[in-house]
């Protein structure tokens, strides 16, 4: 019932305006801020017509509440969908300050769909066996693997319930990705940290593995060639690092996933900064993976970039290029069978 | 209601009796008026009984007079009752004649009205308010499109269902984005096609949306020409849509779409049957379809190179800005974290 939501809001409405009529005679009486005379019958007459109109929409409230729970499902999504789009709109209005069409708000709303509340409810176990299934192909898991898993999650949760109201408190599919993506970049880094101990006998227990990359690279993905060349060069330079063609592999999915992760939340703007900061103080914490801070060195590699797109060759392709792929393959086939 | 009528005449006839035997008596005992013993005996006679008759009268005509006022109350409540049914039963009727609203006030009331369980029974005036505030928190629209997106989620899962593995379970998680993006991308044209309609844009033809191709998908991140295939691909569109809003809209659904996509990709054939359920799913609600004619593909191929060409490489975006507003905000994080410790210490 989408009413109880209107309801709900009218109420709170009310309720601000007695609280401010309150406090302006409040003030006047104890002499602290002086009312004119008309000031002050207004002050009064508003009080006197909104106080039983609370009361009455109070009454009507207790009434559609025998019906539905205003914590319902449908109505924590609604709510939390008007709470939202007025966050999207100020965004909106801060970065165009134009004035929008009256069916534009159907995209609007359709833009922040993907952050009302979800019913995404997996547990522990399932999460585990779905985060290992896959990767074990490439990366060897061991047995506190679990554990590992646990904690992170665990701490990951911790740090993002804090959140005030104006954050985006979850992007539900995200807190799922993020602790899994977290427990990957751990075993792919233990792993190569193994390798490397077992050819030589230096042993070592930390390793710095991830050149730093640059925020403005995803900012402006898509929009800028650079940032793709940028992106392109550092997962290059990773994959260049690896010790054998099942980490290279490895890499290519935790890459992916990484680059998933930071361009959503990154679309958040700045609703999302706490979020992503914690997502990128996880993965500071546990591989080192971080970005350059030094704004001297970010402008600087920008003019190294341009040496580099220089010397590439943009028409070369992959060796075994085709441009009907397998899946384009599988596809035709698939319709042919239907 | 004449019984009362009746009683009151004879309270009268027999107040008006007492009054004259009264009156004879007092006569009497005055002088002025000589009665005979048997008279005299009648006159008392006559006032006992109708004293007798007077408050019998009275006692009756009380009685039924309170009953004549519940009667009464009865009947107003039971003619406010039929007004007050009648209030409920013709409310859309009224609602939809009322003068000094608008179509769409109207219809906002009405869809308050439908919203609301019948055994609520609000006035017009309350109607108007709450679907006036429903109206402004839009909240018709967030609830249509969740009924959408309901929709498109419980068809793309059952066209997945069943093909799930050990291997490929992971992709499960992706069954909360897409119908998502693909409710987004439909939206987005329905708005296009509205504002060309709206605006009476007629030379401005649109005719949908162009063909993707996978190998931009498959090759990206590892051959340029990919990259450029999308890039360009992504221009075109942007210059289909009309509205700024809708050009904003289109960069996210972009990046959302390629994302998921390219996770898809690099989980190969374990997700081919997975992929496919999201393309067949896209093409059948937001019109967007692959290229799979192979020279059709050769041709798009050699347009990318000719562009690639010609492309500045270094140019960049508008709003281009090497630090941007996170990286300010982590350097500021970064500070305070650095002043925290050294308190601690």
């Amino acid at each position: 019932m989408k009413s109880i939501i209107a309801l709900e809001k009218m109420i709170k409405d009310l309720e601000v305006r007695i609280a401010i009529s309150k406090g302006q005679l409040a003030r006047h009486n104890s002499g602290e801020e002086k009312l004119s005379l008309l000031a002050e019958a207004s002050a009064d007459n508003s009080l006197e017509t909104h106080t039983p109109l609370l009361d009455e929409y109070r009454s009507l409230m207790k009434e559609l509440e025998k019906f539905e729970k205003s914590d319902s499902y449908e109505h924590r999504r609604l709510r939390s969908a008007v709470e939202r789009k007025k966050y999207y709109k100020y965004n909106v209005k801060k970065a165009k300050k134009q004035k929008l069409r009256e069916n534009d708000e159907r995209i609007e709303a359709a833009m922040i769909i993907d952050e009302l509340p979800e019913e995404i409810i997996l547990d522990n176990q399932e999460l585990f066996e779905m985060s290992t299934r896959n990767m074990h192909q490439y990366l060897i898991f061991t047995d506190d693997s679990k554990t590992q898993l646990n904690d992170i999650q665990e701490e990951f949760n911790t740090l993002i319930k804090g959140f005030t109201d104006e954050n985006i408190k979850s992007l539900e599919l995200l807190n799922y990705m993020i602790p899994i993506l977290i427990f990957h970049f751990v075993v792919f880094v233990q792993n190569i940290i193994e390798f490397k101990n077992n050819e030589s006998e230096d042993k070592i227990i930390e390793l710095d593995f991830f050149p730093r990359y640059h925020d403005w690279w995803i900012n402006e993905l898509w929009e800028s060639h650079i940032s793709y060349f940028s992106l392109m060069k550092w997962k290059n330079d990773v994959a260049k690092a690896c010790l054998e063609r099942k980490q290279e592999k490895a890499w290519t999915i935790l890459f992916n996933n990484w680059i998933f992760i930071k361009t959503l939340i990154n679309e958040k703007s700045e609703l999302a900064f706490e979020y992503q900061y914690i997502f990128d103080s996880l993965l500071k914490k546990y591989v080192k993976l971080e970005s350059e801070l030094d704004k001297k060195i970010v402008k600087n590699s920008k003019k190294e970039m341009q040496t580099y797109i220089e010397s590439e060759d943009l028409l070369s392709l992959l060796p075994q290029h085709h441009v009907l792929t397998a899946y384009v393959k599988y596809k035709k086939s698939n319709k042919k069978n239907i | 209601m004449k019984i009362i009528e009746e009683l009151e005449k004879k309270l009268e006839l027999s107040v008006s009796r007492i009054k004259l035997a009264k009156k004879q008596l007092k006569e009497n005992e005055s002088g002025k008026l000589k009665l005979s013993f048997m008279v005299m005996a009648s006159t008392e006679l006559c006032i006992e009984r109708n004293t007798f008759l007077v408050n019998r009268y009275r006692y009756k005509l009380k009685k039924l007079k309170q009953e004549d006022l519940k009667q009464l109350e009865e009947n107003e409540k039971n003619k406010e009752i039929i007004r007050e049914n009648n209030y409920f039963k013709y409310q859309s009727q009224r609602i939809k004649r009322t003068r000094n609203k608008n179509r769409k006030e109207i219809d906002a009331a009405l869809s308050t009205l439908k919203d609301v369980p019948e055994d609520i029974r609000l006035e017009d005036k309350e109607i108007f308010e709450i679907s006036h505030k429903s109206f402004t928190l839009c909240l018709d629209i967030h609830s249509d499109l969740d009924d959408e997106l309901i929709e498109i989620k419980s068809e793309f899962l059952s066209l997945i269902e069943g093909n799930f593995n050990d291997v490929n379970n992971e992709l499960k998680l992706l069954n909360y984005r897409i119908p998502i993006i693909i409710l987004q991308l439909r939206i987005l044209l329905k708005n296009i096609r509205e504002n060309i309609k709206e605006s009476k844009l007629e030379k401005y033809k649109f005719t949908g949306l162009p063909k993707f191709e996978d190998w931009w998908i498959h090759e990206l991140w590892s051959s340029h020409q990919a990259y450029m295939g999308l890039f360009k691909w992504k221009q075109i569109i942007l210059d289909l849509c009309i509205s700024s809003e809708q050009k904003r809209a289109f960069e996210v659904i972009f990046k959302n779409w390629i994302l998921v996509k390219k996770m898809l990709n690099v989980k190969g054939v374990f997700a081919y049957f997975y992929n496919y359920a999201f393309d067949e799913m896209i093409l059948k609600y937001a019109e967007l379809e692959s290229e799979e004619d192979e020279s059709n593909l050769n041709v798009m191929k050699g347009i990318v190179e000719k562009l690639t060409k010609k492309e500045n490489f270094f140019s960049v975006s508008d709003t281009h800005n090497v630090v941007t507003p996170y990286m300010k905000f982590k350097i500021e994080k970064e500070m305070e974290n650095k002043t925290e410790n050294k308190d601690k210490r």
